[in-house]
């Protein structure tokens, strides 16, 4: 029953490390529902549709040379880069997304800080339609 | 591995610096998602569409002068006069190399819409306000 601490995460897109921004990572799978509830079935009734995964990070920019904020923006609207997500900085998630949100803010009394969210689209190469690899 | 302090960001609408009002400024960056997934993929598959740019700041509000924040977003939000140039330094020192410039340039339709604008006066405290532009066209991140 081991339990693992998020404290050591690794997160690369487009070959770019960036867990040295990055406070927080979510990988979410999500799989559509397909209603097939008929009047005489007791409970309600689901065939599972096909699968697709998101990746929501958040952090602190840096908005130096060969990092996240030039690596990110610079792909808003490509077609799709590779992604790496290793919750416990050894096993993970890997596969080609695009980009799907980027939001930097600045307060007056605090660090710049950024969002980005990902769309999962391929598998070994962008719009494959092929599922992320667990390695 | 440098993080960046937000107390040095400008702003400006129309060529007038309104980061001496504001405290807090978001540029969100947003792509449509077209779905191309076919019966032979295992995952659902996307394209990427559009880009598209938009802005929201809050600060407190100025109302002395023509050149400040108040009376730049109101008439821009009166008059029809296309939109405007919108300049983001998130930290206050670009454009160089390792601190971009964001900045929605106008010309002809391209450019920086006021897409919202809010007073909010509170007796108890200071006057302040918040607004939203949506880019019309590219921005562009400058490094020089």
């Amino acid at each position: 029953m081991a339990r693992t601490h998020g404290k050591d995460a690794d997160f690369a897109f487009d070959s770019v490390a960036i867990e040295d921004e990055l406070s927080s990572a979510t990988l979410n799978f999500t799989v559509p529902e397909a209603d097939i509830t008929s009047f005489s079935d007791s409970w309600q009734n689901f065939l599972a549709g096909k699968p697709t995964a998101t990746l929501d990070v958040s952090g602190f920019a840096d908005l130096a040379s060969s990092q996240g904020d030039v690596t990110i923006f610079g792909e808003l609207g490509l077609e799709g880069e590779e992604w790496d997500f290793e919750p416990d900085g050894t096993t993970g998630y890997n596969g080609f997304a695009i980009v799907t949100s980027y939001s930097i803010t600045s307060t007056v009394g605090g660090p710049i800080t950024y969002s980005a969210s990902f769309r999962h689209n391929g598998g070994s190469a962008a719009a494959d339609g092929a599922a992320p690899t667990r390695a | 591995m440098a993080r960046v302090h937000g107390q040095a960001t400008n702003l400006s609408f129309n060529g007038v610096a309104i980061e001496d009002e504001l405290n807090s400024v978001t540029m969100n960056a947003t792509v449509a998602e077209a779905d191309i997934t076919a019966f032979g993929d295992a995952y659902q598959n996307f394209l990427a569409g559009k880009k598209n740019i938009s802005f929201d700041v809050s600060g407190s509000l100025d109302m002395d002068f023509a050149s400040d924040g108040d009376a730049t977003i109101f008439d821009h939000i009166s008059l029809i006069s296309g939109p405007k140039t919108l300049v983001f330094d998130p930290d206050g020192a670009g454009p160089d190399t390792n601190s971009p410039e964001y900045t929605c340039t106008s010309s002809g339709l391209t450019g920086a819409i006021c897409s919202n604008y809010t007073l909010s006066l509170d007796v108890g405290g200071v006057a302040s306000y918040t607004a939203s532009f949506q880019c019309s066209g590219a921005t562009t991140r400058a490094v020089s």
